[in-house]
């Protein structure tokens, strides 16, 4: 068994929800950038002297996990449960592989290193 | 002494204390300090609406105006649009250079109170063409609008309010208009002097600038967000609390039995009243949008200038309804002829600026329970001159620094942003990525 990277794309607004059910489920550990992003519905309308424009790209959150592969699935329901609000914009999960991981501070790797 | 004589004397101290002396200096400087706090409105309602590259470069406008129309003003200005109070050039140059006259007795002197009236007048100069700033915001080199700031405060700004408030063709009680109309040209306090005079010089700045890049695709206009909605709301409402410094402090004395003038809280209602009016249909007009209600408390501030001192409140605050809703239309037509007014400058002080002559010859009639003593046609003729001798005065002015200078700042600064690109900083250098 190996570990995977979680990428879950999530409304901003969302981020302490999450990260607090995680947190629950034991598995405090994140990494969270704020980056923009859009999906099918390319963005939003805003009005700006009561002139209509678009915005293209919308501010998101990238929460990354790394996790033992065994704890992905519980990780993803967790990480829907809380993100979703059933409209367009709740974001996207991305499972991918991990090569290797270290712990810095100890040197331990792999899933001992994601415990 | 007799009884009579005694209370004669008293109220005779009394004038000259409301006139010229303590009470009369207190006064216009009280209002002075709340017009000049008007810069700092400026500084935020404009820096909001651009973006953030080019913040710092508007507080610097709105700073270096301070000093620019300052010396302008005090030296020259003062001295063309005010000659009975300045006593001439040399006189005045010779006061400047002394402490004694400005420092002297104010019961016995009116120095004192010429002084304080010089600097009550310099801002307002001060603001008329600080308006400029805004529209031209984020694209205009910062030495060609000092130069026009310089000029306008020196020359320009001046003689129009000689024609208006020194007794001139326009405005003066014995001038052409008054002939001719029956009643003066009335600006009480600078609905077309300072507003549309501002507004009117905007436009022609804008117009020979050119849109900024990105504003207009293929002609079709294309909003630039500013970068910073609080600052526009801040800068508001500094701006209109300021206001109460510029129209009520305009009696220039607390009491003057000469002149019939004293400390108006028909003008303090007035500013007000018109405000709750510009703003309701302002809100409504624009279902809410934040820059149109924050600018239609402005359009209110405006229009009631003029007619401050002779509409009934009641009238200002119909005035001021209809200040909320003319502002809109004027904007979009700019931006069909592809005019980039960046912070609707021409809309707020020069349209509403202009209404707001017109209704002080409305509201101002007795039969409208106005005050009396105006006459729409005087008020109408008056607009047109402000419009006609500011947008030529304008015109030129700034075309011949184009040609001297240039007005605009290169495509490379503009994409960069001139507060890197001229001033080689950012607002909020901590960020700068090192």
């Amino acid at each position: 068994m190996g570990v995977k990277m979680i990428e879950a794309v999530i409304r901003p607004e969302k981020l302490d929800e999450v990260k607090d059910a995680l947190d629950e489920a034991g598995y405090p550990g994140m990494t969270v950038i704020d980056v923009k992003g859009r999906g099918r519905q390319r963005g939003i309308v805003h009005r700006y002297r009561d002139e209509e424009y678009r915005i293209d790209l919308l501010d998101k959150v990238l929460i990354k996990i790394a996790v033992p592969e065994e704890a992905v699935e519980e990780v993803i329901d967790i990480i829907c449960e809380h993100a979703r609000t059933g409209k367009p914009g709740d974001g996207k999960i991305f499972v991918l592989p991990v090569e290797k991981v270290v712990r810095v501070r100890t040197g331990e790797t792999d899933e001992e290193a994601v415990q | 002494m007799p009884v009579t004589n005694v209370v004669e004397a008293a109220m005779k101290t009394l004038a000259t204390w409301g006139s010229h002396g303590p009470g009369a200096v207190f006064f216009l400087i009280w209002a002075m300090v709340l017009v000049f706090m008007m810069q700092l409105g400026f500084m935020f309602l404009e820096s909001g609406q651009i973006r953030s590259k080019n913040a710092t470069s508007i507080y610097m406008k709105c700073l270096m105006d301070v000093a620019v129309s300052g010396v302008a003003f005090m030296f020259l200005g003062f001295v063309i649009g005010w000659p009975e109070q300045s006593k001439g050039f040399i006189k005045w140059l010779s006061e400047i250079a002394s402490a004694q006259g400005f420092g002297a007795n104010p019961m016995k002197s009116i120095w004192p109170w010429v002084m304080a009236y010089a600097l009550f007048q310099w801002t307002f100069c001060n603001k008329a063409v600080t308006i400029v700033s805004g529209s031209v915001a984020e694209r205009m080199k910062f030495k060609a609008y000092l130069i026009g700031t310089a000029v306008l405060s020196a020359l320009v700004y001046p003689v129009f309010a000689r024609w208006v408030w020194g007794g001139g063709w326009l405005g003066g009680s014995n001038g052409w208009v008054a002939h001719v109309f029956g009643a003066p040209y009335h600006d009480f306090a600078g609905s077309t002097v300072v507003h549309l005079f501002g507004g009117v010089a905007a436009l022609m700045a804008a117009y020979l600038l050119g849109p900024r890049l990105g504003r207009f695709k293929d002609g079709k206009p294309t909003p630039i967000p500013g970068h910073n909605i609080p600052h526009v709301f801040l800068g508001t409402l500094v701006l209109v609390i300021g206001w109460y410094g510029f129209n009520v402090g305009s009696s220039a004395a607390l009491w003057d039995p000469s002149t019939g003038e004293w400390v108006s809280a028909l003008v303090a209602a007035n500013t007000t009243m018109c405000m709750f009016g510009s703003t309701l249909t302002a809100a409504a007009m624009s279902r809410f949008d934040p820059l149109w209600t924050a600018n239609g408390i402005l359009a209110g501030a405006v229009t009631v200038c003029a007619g401050a001192d002779v509409m009934s409140p009641l009238g200002a605050f119909i005035a001021g309804l209809v200040a909320g809703a003319i502002m809109m239309p004027v904007y979009r037509w700019l931006e069909k002829k592809q005019i980039d007014d960046v912070v609707a400058a021409f809309p707020v002080h020069g349209v509403c600026g202009a209404w707001g002559a017109i209704a002080a010859g409305i509201f101002g009639q007795k039969a409208l329970g106005g005050a009396g003593g105006v006459s729409l046609a005087a008020q109408l003729l008056g607009v047109a001159v402000c419009f006609a001798y500011t947008g030529a005065c304008a015109f030129v002015l700034y075309k011949l620094i184009d040609k001297a200078i240039g007005l605009r700042v290169d495509e490379k600064t503009e994409r960069e942003g001139l507060d890197s690109a001229v001033f080689g900083v950012s607002p909020y250098p901590e960020f700068e990525i090192r």
